[in-house]
């Protein structure tokens, strides 16, 4: 600041540099010279700035704390939605996606110094606040929700099978990625752009990482090479054969859409049920099989007493008819349950493993003695089961399994086998089974066994393990163990082992509890009636007339077969059963709609009549036949009646199970199964499907009468039940048809074990259970995969399984809107010398043999190309996988 | 004694070719990466922000060089005014990157737009009106200095009017000519019209009168007349250099007075934009 | 703010003598040795007597073995008088380093940055408190006369033979002094010696007082600088050491014009350009019979030819350059012999050294080079040919005349703004003022052709006329880099170089204190001092002007000679 002095001259130098010039003007009258000073223009111009920066900075900083704030500081309209969901909230409308939006200024100025993130919650997982419904939430932010472990797999697979390469990070600066692979929410979606699209993504930027450049799809996207799944389909269906053999000679049409129907959003389609789809064919198939054998439990062998005794050893007693050469199945269950015996476990361990009693040469002394010990550990198993029942198989199991075996599994394993089976079996068998034990195990504590009837026998058991082992040997809890004490009352032990004549074949066997406990309250009858209440409908109403006029209700004291009916806690045990929905309602619902069921039904339950006429007799007419012989007509009659039950009922009112009972069995029973009333005893088992169930109980209804057993019988049940074939002294499983409970859960459980083929324990039963027509034939069309090294059974044959997003996506409806395409073979073109059969044989999902031209991608081409439709990536890719479908 | 720098091959063309092509090959550089970055989901913004921040804070480091003018590290002013230019101008295509080619809509952002926009085109005013102005200026036949400009007139006003007076005795027509005319050409600023496109009209116009009133003046009045012409050229003159050099200094008026605006803004809006940004933790 | 500040007595002519520590009895010894002995006491004026001189202009010098005493192209202001001892007059150039001259005096950046910091708000503010650095040379002694830089070992640095010796009694360093030219040579001492040093004021004094110095001074130039001189020649350099003693024999010493031309520089300058040309003292006449090879050894001489009734100006002269060279080699050449075809004037103050005919033939023509003779050309082909050679890079006549008429030609460091591109933003002058304490030192402002201004900013020129007449020497030549620079604390404010600079680009202010206040003399006159550019020369980024100018509007530029102004016009 540098005024001049006034009246002092002062040199002639400009002075631009200082902020007052000074300017002589020269006074026109008497030249006296007058110097002004005035502000220089730099001076002017600095005030001015200085003016503009704080009226503009000022003003700013008023706003940023004004209510208008978040007006003032928004870069620009967000898009609808958001503006939409946001509109209501005011002034922290900016906190919603952003963590400094409610923040100070000084907040924000610390959070720039310290790198970021120190205020607030970062912006993704705010989006997440919301999105997290529709997003797979553990992986919401690596790339495409996926197990970034799980990609790389999936990448690595894929870059093998030269399908696509990826984009290493490395060679391009790829999207900004944190060290867990995340990316921000933002990397894609862009706000406050109004209304432009907010998921919008290019092709290049889908090939950043994908860096085989596919420029566009009608040019240059690889041919499909597989169809829509790359795996073998989970049913073993042969389109081809089918196509042109089967449908064509039964002059049937090959109607994709029966099979093949839409979703209930119309865009993808879904198998139909097996009721609807394969039954008319195929249900015969499966009854077939399961009326020919049974899954057997328990089966003694036929032993060569003679052998034994010369080489030295002792079996004790065995039933005469199970005496001759060696001969008889080691049934897979039974296998395994001896297996949790230390002693068998030895002993099949260096067997073979489908050994064969038939294959015990009698004249090895060792083989022989080998077999002996077998023989007696199947005693043991007998005894323990008929102790503890399904306890014992528990036990077994879970020491087999090395796995604890819950209730409810128990419960669709074993299916209401109960230790009472069991003691029967061995009081026709094995009278002195339980003394023999007692002989061979001496200097036990003793307990009593109530239910052999009229005087206790005391009885000492010893676990044929030592002492150190007795901790871990489940047997141990046998001894303590006290068998419940209302097991019915059989009738007084044969003395002699003669008494069980050859001859004597069929007996019928009550398992009716002893009257004195009917303790059973009207509920459990009522349970049924509320069940048909639940799903009957009108029909159920129709039924019930029938009912009315056919049924002498007094025949059936439903409570008293309740009464040790395990359905009844099952009812409440475990509500819904897990398969059932997936099956009965669209039987429900098409039972209704369309006939053909009906058709099919009346059809079947004629034949069955028949069938059941002419099986009845020969077992009437030549009470004694051989052994051999009379297998036969028992098979018959077994296959017989549950035919009737099931086709004469279930179809018409599958849903309706309390009402069908009557319907067709009292007649029936009355009638035609009247001959063969001392031949079948049923052991009633509860059925989940109780449907199914009941009819059994129904057939024993004319039976359960107490009756004076005649010895020597063969204990045979209704379809899907535990039969004991006295014949060939063998208690085993009857599958009741398609999907049954029982059959598919030892299915699943022998898949369920590690390398279950090959384990000697499980081997057998494995075999058993999945070669092809095995019993109920499920492997013939379900097929088994192996998933790292324990196995799966593909019931449900669905191959869209799960209802989230995938990589790829179709909608079938808007396309099936253009005509030329209503046609599935526009796409899907049958291979006519195809056959797939090969692809289902073994246990390797990714073997397969497809009916089907792989679908061409010109067909696609032709309205997807350039200019026409939209053919980006994103027209049939997803980014986002694992999330729910929209509407979901 | 260290010489001039004028190496002997040193054309300004050549200069400015150079520079030009440096800039439009780095400004195409920048593109390149911003439509790299894009394509691969990156935030472009951030790098074209931080760039043009920098230029920013380059550009008005200009101010500060000028401030320190001793030190041969800072180098020359004029290679700085050359960088001043071409970053400058640079700065469009990439503020043109950082908006994406968009109209921003938010008002903060609006305001920051206004501002670059006033600063940037100011400046390219200023570069037109510097490689004009200084030829017209050169071409008058007196160069003065901004400052003292109204002195000098001033001092044209009172001397025109002594002479007018010393002249009046005889006849008064000079006088008159003086009070009707020449009073406010010489003692009234021009109007805003000239200021505004200054023309050499009104100087004919008067020059043209004064030789008319030649007719009118007697042997001993001529010179007076003569010397009166003499005199509205350099009034002329000096309104006209007022002008002109007025434009080469108000420029920075909006230049210079909306940069530190543009700075504070443009720092808050780069806060901003890192507490805002959607990010991962 | 008041007027009176704080006071200082008035500065007379001999208030600060050239040395403190020179007694009476000094002067009284001086007195009797040579040449004073001969010299009559009467022939002073009472004003600035004999003894005056010797105890306020001189000085003595006791030198040990290797003191340098005055440096090559040093632009010393004194002249030395052995006295004891004998120095050693190297013939060769130095190398700087060991002359010494480093830029001790430039001041590092963060200096610069801090004297920009404490810079003044006031206008000329001086403080006396801070005393000016002193000169600080690497490898120096000190003794009670201040600073002395010393060959260690004189042979490494002067090769035997490259030397010549002076002994007692002999005279070195007047010509420098007197015609204001460069130190022709590096004198060093010999051996311990004593030297009398002489300021150029009371040299001039002596001389003007003493006839027979000046023969005396006259036959020494003759002797030692002229020879050195003609060494320096281009066109002698092929000639051996005997030619140049020879020629130096030969050589005849003429000076024109007036060795005070800037006096009457402004009222010449008034004249119409003709008149003023035709008042320019003739040296060589356009159409005179050639006499001999013309040397400008110091000063301007105008080339000029007839034209039309007036005189065009060719081009300027200046020191170093030859007059008549082509004709003489036209002549040698062919029998028709013909005369000078320019006229050669002298610009204000002009020494010439003139070789006669017959001894340019027999001792320089041989001995040049074929390729270095100018082309042989005929009277009728010369106009045709210059055309052809002024289309070149030639500088355009209209600002050759307006540099030479207004005397520019003078300046090495004239400021040269083009109008064109100059957006007067006065950029150069705050730079100006920035780096001298808020105070500009120059106006940005000054006479113009066409685009072309050559703004009131120190030329430092080739000869200096402001520095005539400086009572106390404080406007004198930077011992380093030449510059012409005054000591603004021995300047008395009398305002005589400011009067005699013909361009006014010394500007007299008056000085304030630290407060702004002004310094005032007892009868509350302010005391003035005189400012001017100084080059920036303490500064190392070189003219803060020129670096100031973002539109290469702005330049320093040597207007002496011809070539460099032209590199810069013809910038395009």
């Amino acid at each position: 600041m540098n005024r001049p002095l006034p009246g002092m001259k002062t040199d002639s130098y400009e002075r631009p540099n200082e902020k007052w010039t000074e300017t002589v003007l020269v006074a026109s009258e008497d030249g006296a010279e007058v110097t002004t000073t005035q502000r220089s223009l730099r001076n002017k111009r600095a005030v001015f700035t200085l003016a503009v920066t704080s009226f503009i900075v000022g003003t700013t900083l008023i706003l940023f704390n004004s209510p208008y704030r978040n007006e003032f500081l928004a870069p620009g309209p967000l898009c609808s939605s958001h503006a939409q969901i946001l509109a209501g909230q005011g002034a922290d409308r900016c906190a919603a996606c952003h963590g400094a939006g409610d923040k100070s200024f000084a907040q924000w100025f610390s959070d720039a110094i310290s790198g970021g993130r120190s205020i607030g919650a970062c912006q993704s997982d705010l989006c997440m606040e919301c999105h997290k419904n529709s997003l797979n939430a553990d992986y919401a932010l690596v790339a495409h929700n996926v197990d970034p472990a799980v990609l790389a797999e999936m990448t690595a697979e894929k870059q093998r099978s030269g399908q696509f390469s990826l984009a290493s990070y490395a060679n391009v600066p790829g999207p900004p990625v944190n060290p867990l692979g995340e990316l921000a929410c933002s990397t894609c979606h862009r706000e406050h752009h109004g209304s432009e699209s907010l998921s919008a993504l290019t092709d290049a930027q889908c090939q950043i990482c994908h860096s085989d450049q596919i420029h566009s799809f009608e040019k240059d996207h690889p041919e499909f090479t597989s169809t829509p799944f790359n795996r073998r389909s989970r049913i073993a269906f042969d389109h081809t054969t089918h196509g042109l053999k089967h449908f064509a000679q039964s002059g049937m049409e090959f109607d994709c859409a029966q099979c093949h129907i839409d979703d209930e959003r119309y865009d993808t389609k879904v198998l139909a049920p097996f009721e609807q789809s394969c039954a008319m064919c195929h249900e015969d198939e499966i009854i077939d099989s399961t009326s020919r054998d049974t899954l057997a439990m328990i089966s003694l062998p036929m032993l060569d007493l003679d052998a034994i005794s010369d080489a030295g050893g002792d079996i004790g007693q065995w039933p005469e008819m199970a005496t001759g050469d060696f001969d008889g199945p080691l049934p897979g269950i039974m296998r395994l349950l001896l297996t949790a015996d230390d002693e068998a476990a030895a002993i099949l361990a260096t067997l073979d493993r489908n050994f064969e009693f038939g294959d015990v040469d009698p004249y090895e002394t060792d083989q022989v003695l080998q077999a002996c010990d077998l023989v007696w550990s199947i005693k043991r198993l007998m005894h323990e089961l008929s102790v503890e029942g399904s306890e014992a198989i528990k036990r077994r199991l879970e020491i087999v399994l090395e796995r604890s075996i819950s209730d409810d599994e128990l419960v669709a394993l074993t299916d209401g086998l109960e230790a009472p089976v069991f003691q029967e079996a061995t009081r026709r068998w094995l009278p002195e089974l339980t003394t023999e034990l007692a002989v061979r195990t001496p200097g036990l504590q003793q307990y009593s066994l109530s239910q052999f009837g009229d005087g206790e026998v005391l009885f000492h058991y010893r676990p044929r393990s030592s002492e150190d082992t007795l901790a871990e040997n489940p047997l141990k809890e046998l001894m303590s163990a006290n068998v419940s004490a209302d097991q019915p009352a059989p009738s007084t032990p044969d003395p002699a082992p003669e008494t069980v004549a050859p001859q004597q074949e069929l007996a019928v066997v009550s398992t009716t509890p002893d009257p004195r406990d009917t303790s059973t309250p009207p509920a459990a009858s009522q349970v049924i009636v509320n069940n048909e209440r639940g799903d009957g409908g009108d029909e159920g109403g129709v039924v019930r007339n029938q009912t009315l006029r056919e049924t002498p209700p007094v025949e059936i004291p439903a409570e008293q077969l309740l009464v040790e009916n395990p359905l009844k806690e099952r009812v409440e045990q475990t509500p819904g059963n897990t398969g059932a929905p997936v099956q009965v309602p669209p039987v429900a619902a098409n039972a209704g709609q369309d006939d053909a069921p009906l058709a099919i039904v009346n059809t079947q339950s004629g034949s069955e009549r028949q069938i059941v006429n002419q099986s009845s007799s020969p077992t009437a007419a030549e009470p004694s036949m051989p052994v051999a012989g009379n297998r036969q007509p028992t098979g018959e009659v077994l296959a017989a009646n549950p035919l009737k039950e099931r086709f004469g009922a279930p179809p018409v009112v599958p849903a309706d199970p309390a009402v069908n009972l009557p319907v067709v069995n009292a007649p029936d029973v009355a009638q035609t199964v009247e001959p063969m009333e001392d031949e079948v005893a049923v052991i009633p088992n509860p059925h989940m499907e109780t449907g199914i169930n009941l009819p059994a109980v129904a057939d024993s209804a004319p039976v359960s009468v107490p009756v004076s057993d005649p010895p020597g019988e063969v204990a045979v049940v209704a379809r899907g039940a535990w039969i004991r074939n006295d014949l060939i002294l063998q208690i085993g499983y009857r599958p009741e048809g398609h999907a049954d409970s029982t059959l598919s859960e030892w299915a699943d459980m022998i898949t369920s074990v590690e390398n279950a083929d090959v384990r000697f324990e499980t081997s057998a039963l494995f075999e058993e259970l999945t070669r092809q027509n095995s019993i109920g034939t499920c492997r013939n069309c379900h097929t088994v995969d192996r998933n790292e090294n324990a196995f799966v059974v593909n019931w449900n044959g669905e191959n869209h399984t799960s209802a989230l997003r995938e990589f790829t996506k179709f909608v079938h409806g808007p396309h099936l809107i253009q005509p030329h395409l209503q046609d599935c073979s526009y796409c899907h073109t049958l291979d006519p010398e195809s056959n797939s059969v090969a692809s289902f044989e073994g246990f390797d999902s990714t073997v397969s043999i497809s009916n089907f031209e792989p679908i061409v991608k010109d067909n696609c081409a032709s309205c997807h190309r350039e200019g026409q439709t939209d053919s980006g990536c994103t027209q049939c890719h997803n980014y986002h996988v694992g999330s729910r479908r929209i509407g979901d | 004694m260290k010489p001039p720098r004028t190496s002997p091959n040193f054309t300004f063309s050549r200069r400015r070719l150079k520079y030009a092509m440096i800039a439009i090959i780095s400004v195409a550089v920048i593109g390149l990466l911003v439509w790299l970055q894009n394509r691969n989901l990156r935030h472009s913004t951030f790098f074209t922000g931080y760039l043009l921040m920098g230029s920013i804070l380059f550009l008005t480091a200009f101010n500060l060089r000028k401030k320190i003018p001793v030190l041969p590290a800072f180098g020359s002013a004029t290679m700085w005014m050359q960088l001043h230019i071409y970053v400058g101008l640079s700065t469009f295509a990439v503020f043109g990157f950082h908006i994406a080619w968009r109209i921003p809509n938010g008002m903060f952002e609006g305001l920051l737009a206004f501002l670059y926009l006033a600063v940037a085109l100011s400046g390219v005013y200023g570069l037109y009106a510097t490689r004009i102005m200084p030829r017209r200026l050169a071409a008058l036949k007196e160069e003065v200095i901004y400052e003292r400009i109204p002195a000098l007139q001033r001092q044209l006003a009172t001397s025109a009017k002594r002479l007018v007076l010393e002249a009046c005795e005889s006849t008064d027509v000079l006088a008159r000519f003086y009070v009707n005319k020449l009073a406010t050409f010489f003692e009234r600023p021009r109007s805003l019209a000239y200021m505004i496109n200054p023309s050499g009209r009104r100087r004919k116009q008067l020059l043209d009168e004064i030789t008319d009133l030649n007719r009118y003046l007697g042997e001993q009045q001529r010179p007076v007349g003569a010397q009166l012409s003499e005199m509205v050229q350099q009034k002329d003159d000096l309104d006209y250099h007022r002008v002109v050099q007025g434009r080469l200094k108000l420029w920075l008026f909006v230049h210079i007075g909306m940069t530190y605006s543009l700075l504070i803004i443009s720092i808050i809006h780069g806060i901003m934009a890192h507490a805002f940004a959607g990010g991962l933790r | 703010m008041n007027a009176i500040g704080s006071q200082i007595k008035r500065p007379g002519r001999w208030d600060e003598p050239f040395d403190e520590t020179i007694s009476d009895e000094d002067v009284f010894r001086l007195k009797q040795l040579d040449p004073f002995r001969q010299m009559d006491p009467d022939a002073f004026s009472r004003a600035v007597p004999l003894e005056g001189i010797l105890k306020n202009d001189c000085r003595l010098l006791d030198l040990e073995k290797g003191d340098i005493i005055v440096r090559e192209g040093d632009y010393g202001n004194s002249a030395f008088l052995i006295l004891d001892g004998n120095a050693i007059v190297s013939l060769v150039s130095l190398p700087a380093e060991v002359l010494g001259r480093k830029e001790s005096r430039r001041l590092g950046w963060l200096e610069s940055i801090a004297k920009l910091w404490k810079n003044s708000p006031h206008r000329e503010s001086r403080d006396y408190a801070v005393q000016l650095e002193e000169l600080s040379y690497v490898g120096a002694r000190e003794d009670e006369q201040g600073t002395r830089i010393f060959l260690h070992d004189i042979p490494r640095v002067i090769p035997q033979g490259r030397s010549v010796e002076l002994h007692p009694g002999e005279i070195f360093g007047e010509i420098s002094a007197l015609t204001r030219t460069p130190r022709s040579a590096t004198v060093v001492a010999g051996s311990k010696m004593l030297l009398l040093e002489i300021r150029w004021q009371g040299f001039r004094d002596l001389l003007n007082r003493q006839p027979t110095l000046r023969k005396h001074v006259e036959t020494l130039y003759r002797e030692n600088s002229l020879r050195s001189h003609l060494r320096e020649i281009e066109l002698l350099k092929y000639l051996t050491k005997e030619d140049i003693e020879a020629l130096a024999e030969e050589t005849v010493f003429e000076s024109y014009g007036d060795f005070r031309w800037n006096k009457d520089f402004k009222s010449i300058s008034r004249k119409d350009i003709s008149e003023r040309i035709l008042s320019e003292p003739v040296i060589a006449a356009e159409g005179d019979y050639v006499n001999g090879l013309l040397l400008i050894r110091n000063g301007f001489a105008r080339l000029s030819r007839e034209h039309g009734d007036g005189h065009q100006t060719i081009a300027y002269l200046g020191k170093g350059e030859v007059y008549g060279l082509r004709e003489l080699v036209a002549n040698s050449a062919s029998e028709e012999q013909q005369p000078y075809m320019l006229s050669l004037r002298a610009l204000g103050y002009v020494d010439i050294l003139r070789i006669p005919t017959p001894v340019f033939e027999r001792l320089v023509l041989p001995k040049i080079p074929a390729e270095k003779m100018p082309p042989v050309r005929t009277r009728t082909a010369d106009s045709k040919q210059r055309r052809a050679a002024s289309r070149g890079k030639s500088m355009d006549a209209g600002l050759m005349e307006f540099l030479v008429e207004n005397r520019f030609i003078n300046g090495t460091m004239g400021m040269m703004i083009d109008l064109n591109r100059c957006t007067r933003c006065d950029d150069c002058v705050r730079a100006c003022a920035a780096t001298h304490n808020n105070n500009p030192r120059f106006v940005r402002q000054g006479k113009k052709h066409d685009n072309w201004m050559i703004a009131n900013a120190c030329m430092h020129c080739l000869d200096p006329v402001c520095m005539i007449g400086c009572p106390t020497g404080a406007i004198h030549r930077d011992s380093h880099n030449g510059l012409v620079v005054i000591n603004d604390k021995t300047c008395i404010g009398c305002g005589t170089c400011s009067a005699s600079c013909p361009y006014t680009n010394i500007q007299m202010v008056e000085i304030s204190d630290r407060k702004g206040k002004p310094f005032t003399d007892g009868y509350g006159k302010p005391i003035v001092k005189a400012t001017k550019c100084d080059l920036c020369s303490e500064h190392a980024g070189g003219p803060a002007c020129q670096r100031a100018c973002p539109h290469d509007a702005l330049l320093r530029v040597d207007l002496s000679t011809a070539s460099t102004v032209t590199s810069i016009t013809t910038r395009t």
